[in-house]
């Protein structure tokens, strides 16, 4: 009898480690793709937006990338604009005020390196130092709580090359 | 036959005995842990696509910056691929090596670091070098460079922190696929004005090689 039910406390054991190890693994891996999609989406737009604009202003009076929490860039035919916004408070990256992100995954560290700071195209005092093709950086840190109360976070950096010649 | 077995099995008035169910546990167990090594290959699965992103955006960052040179050799009325002498991205300058070499045969790799503050360098240059002003920081290496090709991620214009990444990439002549005429590809460029450009980044992870590798083709059509 004893051994019996040493034998079927084991088995119990076993059993439901491995079912709550499953069900943590599950929800983890859950976690971590919504991480991964998120932080992929926030990229996604980032460049998209950047890659056939300006960030110099022109007609849309807008180009501002003065202060080091938000950029805005101009459509090529100075028509639109789209503003990015980062809420370090909050660890919230906005669209025009939309935020990119779910409020599960936070944005804890954000910045943008625009080169040159002035238009070369139609910067007439530009120095021959400044003349090179408009290029933005953006660097991102994202962070999700896991339901084990551990962080997930991914570090993300890409550039783009602006498109316009103008 | 089963329906003999079958009535073996529900008629087995003696029971099991231990060695049988030690048996049973032991399979049930080891499909159990089998069951949650998958989930667990998962859960590194998961990790490994989060690795691929980051290496993604890096290995895109530095096509980026090769189409960003061109421009800006553009910019100085410099072939698109450089000009001897015309520094403008590090002390070796530009890619031309690269554009060239391909003609014969052979090919060139480059790695790439991103400047993020390239205004508060010394922009007292001269002899046509810019480099302390460019946002890019170009240095040939030998074939898959290592050392020289760590990416860095530039968490602000001075705090720079090494990855585990490394990042290189191979310019050459672009010569068309399969046999196809560059012509006929890109009929608006003659083929000493395309290169192929393919950028890629390694890493390690749970020790295992891994690799993401774009490819792009630049041309010159500011010449035409």
């Amino acid at each position: 009898m004893l051994v019996a039910m040493a034998i079927f406390v084991i088995f119990t054991g076993i059993l439901i480690n491995s079912y709550m190890g499953i069900v943590g693994s599950l929800r983890s891996a859950e976690e971590n793709r919504i991480l991964y999609s998120e932080a992929r989406h926030v990229f996604d737009v980032l460049t998209e937006e950047s890659r056939n604009s300006t960030v110099y202003g022109g007609d849309c009076e807008g180009g501002d990338f003065g202060s080091s929490d938000s950029i805005e860039f101009c459509s090529g035919d100075g028509q639109s604009n789209v503003v990015f916004k980062y809420d370090k408070m909050e660890g919230g990256l906005y669209m025009d005020g939309k935020r990119l992100h779910s409020e599960g995954v936070k944005v804890t560290h954000f910045n943008f390196y625009v080169w040159p700071n002035e238009n070369p195209y139609s910067s007439e005092s530009l120095s021959v130092e400044g003349r090179f093709q408009p290029k933005v950086t953006f660097v991102a840190t994202f962070e999700k709580e896991d339901s084990r109360g551990s962080l997930m976070t991914y570090d993300l950096q890409t550039s783009v090359s602006l498109r316009i010649y103008k | 036959m089963l329906l003999r077995m079958s009535k073996t099995v529900w008629n087995n008035k003696r029971g099991f005995t231990l060695t049988e169910v030690l048996v049973g546990v032991l399979v049930l167990a080891t499909s159990i842990v089998a069951a949650s090594n998958l989930l667990v290959s998962m859960i590194h699965s998961n990790v490994a696509n989060m690795s691929s992103l980051q290496a993604y955006y890096y290995t895109q960052e530095a096509m980026e910056a090769f189409r960003n040179m061109r421009d800006t050799h553009f910019m100085h009325n410099v072939n698109f691929c450089g000009q001897s002498g015309v520094n403008l991205f590090g002390k070796d300058g530009s890619f031309l090596d690269g554009c060239r070499g391909l003609g014969n045969g052979t090919s060139s790799y480059y790695a790439i670091d991103v400047n993020p503050d390239p205004s508060s360098l010394d922009s007292s240059s001269s002899g046509g070098d810019l480099s302390a002003s460019s946002p890019w920081v170009l240095k040939p290496v030998s074939g898959k460079g290592y050392s020289d090709a760590r990416v860095v991620f530039n968490e602000d214009k001075t705090k720079k922190i090494d990855t585990e990444f490394y990042r290189y990439c191979e310019v050459k002549q672009y010569v068309g696929k399969d046999g196809e005429e560059v012509e006929d590809v890109l009929p608006v460029v003659s083929d000493s004005n395309a290169i192929e450009v393919t950028c890629t980044t390694e890493w390690e992870e749970y020790s295992r090689d891994r690799e993401v590798s774009l490819s792009m083709v630049l041309t010159n059509w500011r010449s035409e």
